[in-house]
């Protein structure tokens, strides 16, 4: 929180994201777009992650995005916001990707269920190896479920509950109406329950399941 | 499987169910603070909708469980920064302004220490004061509004710097295309000049052939010439000495006569 904090006001002193891209737009200046870089990497890192459900693609796909971004920089409007220009400069590449292997698949983990057993061996055991390990393996049903959406509803469910984007700015990243984003949005929610109700029957008592409770209870009161 | 996107249904009844739309931006905290307590007080009462949002919330539960790092830290205080900004630069104005009375104001030397010491408080407090009511009149403003005027800011800044920059490129430009032009003019000429000599040498060589195959030729003929007249002039006395020798050998040698003999036999 106070590194955060420390970071927000140590911005106040630097380029914004849009002077930035001006500056790599209009002189190529490799100063500016190592602060791009530097800001957007973590985010571009995770979205690719989670579009693809993997974590090592991700990086090499973040690279391609850096690597487009400036081989595009020329189409930069000043007018529009960076963050929606990356954003869909990212996504276009995932999109690239998945259609990729769809043609072609080379990833046979992605339609492998984890099993307990596969998991890796924990080496530093924490306070509570078993919590540990039912958190990963829920984390990797979930990965496996959203990796089952279509890349429509995908693209909407990580942007907005994982990167924290607003509707409206979603629906400026993909180019659809606000009411299509949130449409987009239920649907998602509601296959994901779906799917993870399906998943889940088996391991019960299942964490997820009393956290909405409790989100549920939180909202009615 | 019902389709949500179509889940905007009317009761037919009293109650009117809110959409699709409405609810999702309940769940993500996007609905304005009015529509809110309204949008609550129908979930208390309304199985229906509590039915509706459940599966959505257990998936909202579910879909935390994978986590891949920390969130990035600079986005978290961003709808703080414009005003944080105007804050600063209200400061800053405030310091100069300061300054600059303190400097062009009358001499503080010849005032008592005390009355001096008072009057640095009184200006610092006023200070304080007027920052405070600048950064909480900021503050209370809203976020939209100060980050719109930052905007327009910035895009006419941006504007100006565009057309500075393009103005000067096209004259740079214009500068680098007379220069280019010159340049060429030139090399062109110096190449023309280049090929003229080169030119006029070849030339010149050709002509040196030319005469010098000539004289060689004529040299040639005339050695012709020469040895045609010789051999003519030794054939001419070869033709005298055999002729000179077949009659000086008619008149020597006795006479035979032919026999009919011999000359049958020949």
């Amino acid at each position: 929180m106070n590194s955060s904090f420390f970071a927000s006001i140590t911005s106040l002193f630097s380029m914004t994201d849009e002077q930035a891209m001006w500056r790599v737009r209009m002189h190529d200046d490799a100063h500016a777009f190592a602060q791009l870089v530097g800001r957007w990497e973590g985010p571009i890192q995770r979205l690719c992650a989670r579009m693809l459900g993997d974590e090592q693609r991700g990086e090499d796909l973040t690279q391609d995005t850096f690597a487009r971004l400036f081989a595009k920089r020329k189409e930069y409007q000043t007018t529009g916001r960076f963050s929606t220009f990356l954003w869909r400069v990212a996504l276009n590449l995932c999109y690239d990707e998945l259609r990729r292997r769809r043609r072609r698949p080379e990833s046979p983990l992605d339609d492998q269920i984890l099993e307990i057993d596969d998991l890796p061996a924990l080496t530093v055991m924490e306070s509570a190896p078993d919590a540990v390990l039912v958190q990963r393996e829920q984390g990797e049903i979930v990965r496996q479920a959203v990796s089952r959406l279509s890349e429509a509803y995908r693209s909407v469910v990580i942007l907005r509950h994982y990167e924290n984007l607003k509707f409206r700015e979603i629906a400026e990243v993909l180019g659809i109406p606000e009411g299509t984003v949130k449409s987009r949005m239920a649907e998602a929610l509601t296959q994901l329950h779906r799917i993870l109700d399906h998943a889940f029957e088996d391991d019960k008592p299942v964490l997820c399941k009393t956290q909405s409770k409790r989100t549920e209870e939180t909202l009615v009161l | 499987m019902q389709n949500p996107e179509q889940t905007d249904r009317r009761d037919p009844g009293a109650v009117n169910h809110p959409g699709t739309e409405e609810w999702i931006s309940y769940l993500y905290g996007e609905t304005p603070r009015a529509s809110k307590a309204s949008l609550t007080a129908h979930l208390k009462t309304c199985v229906t909708c509590r039915n509706t949002l459940a599966p959505w919330q257990a998936a909202q539960a579910c879909l935390a469980q994978w986590q891949l790092g920390a969130p990035c830290a600079h986005r978290r205080f961003a709808w703080a920064l414009p005003a944080l900004k105007w804050a600063l630069a209200a400061l800053v104005v405030l310091g100069l302004g300061y300054a600059i009375g303190r400097v062009s104001g009358m001499r503080t030397d010849a005032l008592e220490p005390a009355l001096r010491a008072s009057l640095v408080d009184a200006v610092k407090q006023q200070v304080r004061d007027e920052i405070r009511a600048d950064w909480q009149a900021v503050l209370a403003n809203s976020p939209d509004a100060v980050n719109t005027d930052f905007r327009r800011q910035l895009r006419s800044d941006l504007d100006q710097w565009s057309a500075r920059t393009v103005a000067a490129s096209r004259a740079e430009s214009q500068h680098l295309l007379l220069g280019f032009a010159d340049t060429y003019s030139a090399n062109r000429q110096q190449d023309h000049q280049t090929f003229l000599t080169l030119f006029d040498r070849a030339n010149q060589k050709r002509q040196a052939e030319y005469v010098s195959l000539r004289r060689a030729l004529e040299t040639v003929a005339v050695v012709a010439d020469d040895k045609f007249q010789r051999t003519d002039s030794e054939l001419g006395q070869l033709a005298s000495y055999a002729e000179a020798r077949f009659v000086s050998d008619k008149t020597s040698e006795p006479f035979e006569p032919a026999t009919q003999s011999n000359r049958k036999g020949n």
